[in-house]
């Protein structure tokens, strides 16, 4: 991403726009449908990112990486809609376990998408964020903490303990 | 570890293999191009309707206007001109010819006489004082 782009960008310039959303919407919408589990909760929290996106980026300051900065919108966004559909399911319960998706969703998922919830499926809000970043966008600690809002001794926690459960859940699985 | 990782990376692939079902940019930019291409044309039919409205009031008012100007306009006729002129302004009111502003001369002797202070002299002998008027 160049910088002139994005600061054509935050000076309101069409074009430049249309040009970040197009290089970011798929990461977007990778991390909204790994963290929400259903395409069209993941499509919503998608468009809600980009209009934040669009609304916010005149006060990006560049502190951090654009992706990094704008996939933090996302984690904000799905945050709050798995409160909104989800109230019981808050962040502050870490052993909070997520529920499984229905019949119809898993119908709905092709075979990587299945393997990828199958991965995630056990692991609570913040442990998979961190996963999701860590391992699947391959950000640094920092850009993970920077997405995420959080210090970066926080998020070697969070990642060793995801890590610890699914060696768990995979021990189960292999007896 | 290795099985773990093993399953990271299977994982990551069906995480890549997502992609956002359509195009963002042309789902939310051309919305607001289009709105503000509905506030220009809005302000434009606007600015025309009373550029219409306005010529029309224009066109209806006209007439009526070159009515007073002709009416207003003194005639070829003068005999007409002075009759118009003067049905228009109030005539100025007649001052009387037979009277003068000057007093007449007879009129000073009929004047009366300026009332006199009396003197000392006319006090000592007409009217006592009164010790007198007690002894």
């Amino acid at each position: 991403m160049e910088a002139a782009t994005i600061q054509a960008a935050q000076a309101g310039h069409k074009p430049s726009q249309a040009q970040l959303l197009r290089l970011l919407q798929d990461p977007w919408y990778r991390v909204c449908l790994s963290l929400l589990s259903n395409p069209d909760d993941a499509r919503e929290a998608t468009q809600e990112t980009a209009l934040r996106f669009l609304r916010d980026l005149p006060r990006f300051a560049g502190h951090s990486q654009l992706k990094t900065w704008s996939i933090g919108i996302a984690i904000n966004v799905c945050r709050e809609i798995r409160r909104q559909r989800h109230p019981a399911d808050l962040d502050s319960n870490p052993d909070m376990q997520t529920s499984e998706p229905s019949p119809a969703d898993m119908a709905g998922l092709a075979e990587e998408r299945r393997r990828l919830h199958a991965l995630l499926a056990d692991l609570p809000p913040r442990q998979r964020e961190a996963v999701v970043l860590r391992y699947f966008e391959d950000l640094s600690v920092e850009q993970t903490a920077a997405a995420m809002q959080c210090a970066p001794g926080t998020i070697k926690a969070t990642v060793h303990q995801a890590l610890r459960a699914l060696k768990r859940r995979l021990q189960r699985v292999e007896i | 570890m290795t099985r773990l990782r093993s399953q990271i990376e299977q994982a990551k692939a069906g995480y890549l293999a997502a992609h956002y079902p359509g195009d963002l940019a042309a789902e939310l930019l051309p919305a607001t191009r289009s709105r503000r291409r509905w506030v220009i044309v809005s302000a434009v039919g606007a600015l025309a309707a009373a550029l219409a409205i306005a010529f029309a009031l224009v066109r209806l008012l006209a007439p009526a206007a070159d009515t007073i100007t002709v009416t207003q306009e003194p005639p070829a006729d003068p005999q007409v001109v002075q009759i118009a002129w003067s049905a228009q302004m109030p005539a100025m009111p007649a001052f009387p010819e037979d009277v003068s502003l000057l007093p007449e001369p007879d009129s000073f002797t009929d004047m009366p006489a300026m009332p006199s202070f009396p003197g000392w002299s006319d006090i000592e002998q007409e009217s006592p004082t009164t010790q007198e008027s007690i002894s």
